[in-house]
């Protein structure tokens, strides 16, 4: 009952932000994941390299504006003799005005190209990072464009269903996942079940919005 | 009065004089040197908490060239599963 109740009462202290990754990128393995990052993303491998290109948040603590984390940001990086960094200017997100950087630099002799996204609220830098061969990054431009301006920024997840019908139809199914996932003792054919039903029916939001869905359904 | 008592007397009008003056500029100054204290502290916490920001930055950056090479996608169910093993560990660890 308490759950339920949780799910109806708007969640004020807590707050998410998510990302649309491209098409048919598949999730990373978490343990490859270094410490300030959340989440990250990963395309089909080039063919001859074997990299794949990737798109990763990473969330950091921080007590300046986002101008002055800019600032820490780029001196970090200028002092690396194989890295080269570059200031792009502002670009508009579904959160806010972010910062966009560019990062050129060779990683096992393949020459890449890291776009890097900065957006600063409440105190948490959010960074959002995609990383391709220099090679590939025209053709992977797009894509990337359209991930970087899906970050939102947001209180409440089915909030970014838009139509009120289906928003208040996939609010029922959280209800129903939430007392399976109580009672079941085979808590992974629920997660599995529901995870399907979020992806047929809410197939736009991405495999992020699905993940921290569940995660917030899940944990309490 | 003697020469000597007269010359006393003067040295101890200059000495008050002195101290006087010595109180005034100590009082004068102290606010000041503590204002300035707090400040060169002010400077020294921004400049700390600037000095430590970028390790978001950093792991992005570390991460989206080290998976990459890694090349594993696991998929969103094989997440959710490392989700549910990592709920199921927790769980149980609250019952016990």
């Amino acid at each position: 009952m308490k759950f339920l109740l949780l799910l109806l009462i708007p969640s004020w202290a807590f707050s998410y932000v998510y990302f649309i990754p491209p098409s048919q990128w598949e999730m990373a393995d978490p343990k490859d994941l270094a410490k300030h990052v959340e989440i990250s993303f990963i395309g089909k491998p080039d063919l001859r390299s074997r990299f794949c290109p990737s798109i990763n948040l990473a969330t950091e603590k921080i007590a300046v504006s986002q101008e002055k984390y800019v600032q820490a940001v780029k001196k970090l990086h200028q002092h690396k003799q194989k890295e080269e960094w570059r200031d792009l200017g502002d670009f508009k997100t579904r959160a806010g005005t972010a910062h966009l950087t560019c990062i050129d630099t060779q990683a096992d002799q393949n020459e890449l190209k890291l776009l890097q996204l900065i957006l600063v609220r409440d105190q948490t830098a959010y960074i959002l990072t995609a990383g391709v061969l220099k090679r590939d990054f025209l053709a992977l431009l797009p894509a990337i464009n359209e991930s970087f301006r899906s970050l939102t920024y947001t209180d409440d997840l089915l909030s970014a269903i838009e139509d009120a019908a289906h928003r208040e139809k996939m609010r029922k199914s959280c209800e129903t996942f939430a007392t399976a996932w109580k009672k079941s003792q085979d808590s992974l054919r629920s997660l599995k079940g529901f995870e399907k039903q979020l992806s047929s029916e809410c197939p736009d939001l991405g495999a992020h919005w699905q993940f921290l869905l569940m995660r917030q359904l899940t944990k309490s | 009065m003697s020469c000597r008592k007269l010359i006393i007397l003067g040295y101890i009008r200059n000495m008050k004089k002195v101290l006087s003056l010595f109180l005034s500029l100590a009082l004068l100054n102290s606010p000041f040197l503590r204002a300035y204290d707090f400040l060169e502290q002010g400077n020294d916490e921004s400049n700390a908490m600037y000095d430590t920001c970028g390790d978001g930055s950093e792991d992005g950056v570390y991460t989206a060239t080290s998976t990459s090479m890694v090349g594993w996608g696991v998929g969103l169910a094989a997440a959710i599963a490392l989700l549910a093993g990592l709920l199921r560990q927790s769980t149980s660890n609250t019952k016990h």
